[in-house]
């Protein structure tokens, strides 16, 4: 009985989360985006697999990490993992930052205000390399709780 | 008098210079004859020669439905055209060849970045709404006893989140749960309808659009 209500609990939750936050994916059209600039949209359900297997991935990484679980792996494999990871998250972040705000027409709107259509292309790019800039501070300032 | 219908699309491909009508044009019509007639009539040709820019991105151009209409009226003036479907035409001249190799690897790549990205996007879900202590909290309340962090609750909850997505995007690998095309494949389309808005209102404002005078 107890864990019958543990896994309808844990399942139900899973299902609210993954719902709220995979729409929000889903609708900031970030895959469409990158599909259509690979062209490669016929591959979109092998990109939906990916997100299903990701976040089932990334569920129970979290869990294991908060458990204090290592893997232990050999410098080598974790510097590859680490850089791979690292780099493949920063790109999908970076995507999922600049389309949440294009979902505002951030640029848009900016352009129209400021009459600087030709310069939006510098615009972005400086935008681009403050948030290089930012996230690398953040990391090597230690701007958060470090252990 | 006769009924010429024509159907235009939103957008076309070609890998040959020189356009017909019915390379893009749907046509419908009594008379067979004039039906292949008008398929044939040239509308527009591609550049002769392109920058090596072109050739790499492709040449993109807007034709007006007008402008086809003018062109066949041009050839058969007695004809009464119907002409349904989009009234902008976007041609695209592509002969640039895009090999299996490079489209599966990346293909690989974006699958590569969405797997970790989705990822990480679970993982700071979690730590922003701090998961784990309301997942202790949950099972002092249903065991009685503190757990340990790692319990069934955490299971389901991975698995949970895995069936949602499933039932969100509806499909997984080949087997699909019901007829509907996925929501990723619904923006994908939004998406496209919106560039190709976009494109005809830019070479439109530019004034570089083929219509009749």
């Amino acid at each position: 009985m107890k864990y019958f209500f543990i896994i309808l609990t844990g399942a139900a939750s899973g299902f609210a989360a993954s719902a709220g936050l995979y729409a929000l994916i889903t609708a900031l059209s970030l895959l469409p985006r990158m599909a259509d600039k690979t062209r490669t949209a016929s591959c979109m359900r092998l990109y939906e697999d990916c997100v299903f297997f990701g976040g089932v991935t990334g569920c129970i990484c979290y869990f294991l990490g908060k458990h204090e679980f290592s893997l232990s792996l050999p410098p080598v494999c974790f510097a590859c993992l680490d850089a791979i990871s690292g780099f493949c998250m920063g790109i999908f972040v970076g995507t999922l930052a600049i389309s949440l705000a294009e979902s505002l027409d951030v640029t848009a709107v900016f352009a129209r205000r400021t009459r600087l259509h030709q310069a939006m292309a510098w615009i972005i790019l400086s935008f681009a390399i403050g948030k290089i800039i930012g996230s690398f501070l953040f990391f090597y300032q230690r701007f958060y709780p470090f252990r | 008098m006769k009924y010429v219908y024509l159907y235009f699309p939103d957008s076309a491909k070609f890998t040959k210079r020189q356009v017909q009508v019915g390379d893009f044009a749907s046509i419908c019509c009594t008379d067979k004859k004039l039906k292949e007639k008008i398929a044939k009539i040239p509308v527009y040709s591609f550049p002769e020669r392109l920058t090596p820019r072109q050739k790499e991105t492709g040449v993109r151009t807007i034709l007006t439905a007008l402008k086809v209409m003018d062109v066949i009226l041009a050839a058969f003036p007695e004809l009464q055209i119907t002409p349904l479907g989009s009234t902008d035409i976007i041609l695209e001249f592509d002969t640039h060849k895009t090999s299996q190799v490079l489209t599966a690897l990346k293909a690989g790549i974006l699958c590569v970045i969405t797997f970790f990205g989705a990822m990480f996007t679970i993982m700071a879900f979690n730590n922003d709404v701090q998961v784990h202590e309301v997942f202790q909290q949950l099972f002092a309340l249903f065991a009685g006893t503190s757990g340990d962090g790692f319990s069934l609750l955490e299971l389901s909850y991975s698995a949970g989140l895995g069936i949602g997505i499933l039932v969100f995007y509806n499909h997984f690998g080949k087997k699909e749960f019901s007829r509907d095309p996925t929501p990723l494949e619904i923006e994908m389309r939004l998406y496209e309808n919106d560039v190709n808005t976009a494109l005809i209102d830019g070479i439109k404002r530019k004034n570089q659009h083929i219509d009749v005078d």
